[in-house]
């Protein structure tokens, strides 16, 4: 099927279609007239919580810690969201508030639901809205709407086929990481980041004892060592909205951790590292070993 | 009139005198369909019933830092007063929401449709239960998806790794009862295939023939023998360019219903309670001025996430 890919603005649709009348997403784009093959979905609103990060490196110039970006689905019923009485229509918001204050009240950030930059949207989708919606109707799940962000760029799909996606995660990470360096989102703590170096650790250390050799079992140790690396080489990124800060953080952490790290990967002997650039030749020098 | 040559043929008698085809006599056949039933599964527990409270809010408490998670304190002395100690308490909530299903049909259709053809605004009323069983599924679906802390990742398929990621996650949180895995069946695809790849599985014939064996079946117990029980189901809310699986013990997703036995509806004689999910089904009085029969049902019904402090939930999410 051929969806089109330009978003036109509609005005919000009336009833209970509680993301048309939001007051924190304003609105979503509607999609022409098309009807896809899909399931139908929930409006959104978009939130991330501070000790939720993962390593990301697509599209960006180096592998980088990013807070990740969960949706909070409103379906009535659902975890707070209400069907709104009566006297309340004129106030559609009033459906979802408490759910987003216990929400908040449990750390959650929730970022604007609009994207400007040219880098944080994938090609052919224009500035504006996030979240945008089409008509569907799925074989087994009825008719409805969809709701997407705008980094699922439709593909074309087959007739009769599930419509397609494709997820653009390098606009989608550089808009994450904007989320940072404009201090919407906190940057990583570092008893955060050793979460994550702890957990890739662990997978690599399982992959490693794993008794027999064979070809995925090697894959398998490459790819985790890859992951080290990446978090490895995050942790020498400075990316907050302040870079000294965060350099000096960075370093410290390094310093602290790439003992166990480099035992692991085979590597350097971190207490020899005496600037950031020795420590990025060692992760270069890493991410050879690894992909050997 | 047709002249019919001899032979009589049946070729040339059905178009006169017979059918072109007429319905077999057998019960309708219906579509494919997502049946995964999560009450079968017993780990969405009904924690309470609105009507009568007064408010479309409840609250479930909690406690804490008490019995097995308080010890004695060390006396040094024989005369030493003893301090009372603090103890914890919270609450998760659930709030109701409202939703509805309708069919028409009118009374020509009623009087000229075949007879016994099996659709009829009766028959489908009969399984109103069995939309609300999938209403049901898809909100437990919208509060997995919604569960803060996720293992897997956006970026990849689903692999043993993950799977043990989210069994250590339970193992670790100690009081966690056995979690309940709901996936996308892609997902659990993707996860027996990557089982198929542990060298362990290369050599055991069993574990082997258990990631072969057809899992027509939507719940599946012991999976891949590590004791859990994987629920399948295409109400898996998909996100972020990833299905979002999830897993919890029994009590991580909690319902509550407002109970409809009380309810006094406008057509009583043409009305069906079923007070246990919540539901009101009625015939609508005066569809009839516009030659149409029309049943209305209603559920009320909410349903949460429990408090993290009292249990274990993570997502399971892997690319879609």
């Amino acid at each position: 099927m051929a969806v089109p890919t330009k978003q036109t603005a509609a005005p919000p649709a009336p009833g209970m279609d509680l993301v048309a009348l939001m007051d924190r997403t304003q609105s979503s784009a509607e999609v022409d007239e098309v009807r896809i093959n899909a399931k139908p979905g929930w409006p959104f609103l978009l939130r991330c919580h501070p000790t939720q990060w993962e390593i990301a490196t697509e599209g960006l110039d180096e592998p980088t810690a990013l807070p990740i970006v969960m949706r909070q689905t409103l379906a009535v019923g659902c975890d707070g969201v209400r069907t709104l009485s009566k006297n309340e229509r004129h106030k559609p918001s009033l459906a979802y508030e408490k759910a987003v204050y216990d929400s908040e009240r449990r750390g959650f950030i929730y970022p604007p639901m609009t994207v400007e930059d040219p880098k944080h949207i994938p090609a052919g989708m224009g500035p504006g809205l996030i979240q945008y919606k089409y008509k569907c109707s799925h074989p087994r799940k009825g008719s409805g709407t969809y709701y997407g962000e705008i980094w699922d760029v439709p593909q074309q799909t087959a007739p009769g086929k599930p419509q397609r996606f494709r997820r653009d995660n390098a606009a989608f990470n550089r808009w994450r990481l904007d989320l940072v360096r404009s201090g919407i989102v906190p940057d990583i703590d570092d008893a955060t980041f050793s979460e994550l170096v702890h957990r890739a650790h662990g997978r690599l250390r399982r992959a490693m004892t794993v008794r027999h050799s064979t070809a995925e079992v090697h894959e398998d140790i490459v790819m985790e060592k890859r992951e080290l690396v990446d978090i490895v080489e995050a942790m020498v990124t400075p990316m907050g909205a302040a870079p000294e800060t965060s350099t000096r953080r960075s370093l410290s952490m390094t310093r602290a951790q790439l003992n166990t790290l480099a035992e692991s990967l085979g590597i350097v002997d971190a207490q020899k590292l005496p600037s950031k650039a020795a420590v990025k030749a060692a992760i270069a020098e890493a991410r050879e070993v690894a992909s050997e | 009139m047709t002249a019919i040559n001899p032979p009589i043929s049946h070729a040339q008698m059905e178009s006169q005198l017979g059918y072109s085809y007429v319905f077999a006599q057998q019960a309708i056949l219906r579509q494919l369909q997502d049946t995964l039933n999560m009450m079968d599964l017993g780990v969405v527990s009904l924690v309470g019933d609105f009507t009568g409270t007064g408010t479309d809010t409840l609250r479930i408490t909690n406690w804490g830092d008490v019995g097995f998670s308080r010890v004695f304190t060390d006396l040094a002395n024989e005369t030493d007063t003893i301090t009372p100690s603090p103890i914890d308490v919270g609450y998760s909530t659930i709030t109701v929401g409202m939703g509805g299903l309708a069919h028409s049909e009118t009374y020509q259709d009623q009087l000229l449709g075949l007879t016994g053809r099996g659709v009829d605004l009766d028959t489908i009323k009969a399984l109103v239960p069995n939309s609300w069983l999938a209403t049901f599924r898809s909100k437990v679906c919208v509060v997995g998806s919604n569960f803060a802390t996720a293992v897997g990742a956006a970026t990849t398929t689903l692999s043993v790794d993950d799977w043990l990621d989210l069994v250590s996650a339970f193992e670790l949180a100690l009081g966690s009862t056995a979690p309940t895995v709901s996936m996308d069946p892609q997902q659990r695809k993707e996860l027996k295939e990557s089982f198929r790849d542990e060298p362990a599985f290369q050599s055991a014939l069993d574990g082997w023939n258990d990631m072969a064996r057809y899992d027509g079946m939507q719940i599946k117990q012991n999976f891949a023998g590590s004791g859990l029980t994987v629920a399948v189901t295409d109400d898996i809310v998909q996100a972020g360019g990833a299905y979002q699986g999830f897993a919890h013990s029994a009590g991580g997703i909690g319902w509550a219903r407002a109970s409809t036995g009380s309810l006094k509806v406008a057509n009583p004689t043409g009305a069906m309670m079923i007070p246990e999910y919540g539901i009101v089904i009625e015939d609508v009085p005066g569809t009839g001025a516009q030659g149409q029969r029309k049943y209305e049902a209603r559920t009320w019904t909410g349903f949460a996430a429990g408090s993290t402090d009292v249990f274990t939930l993570r997502r399971l999410i892997s690319i879609v």
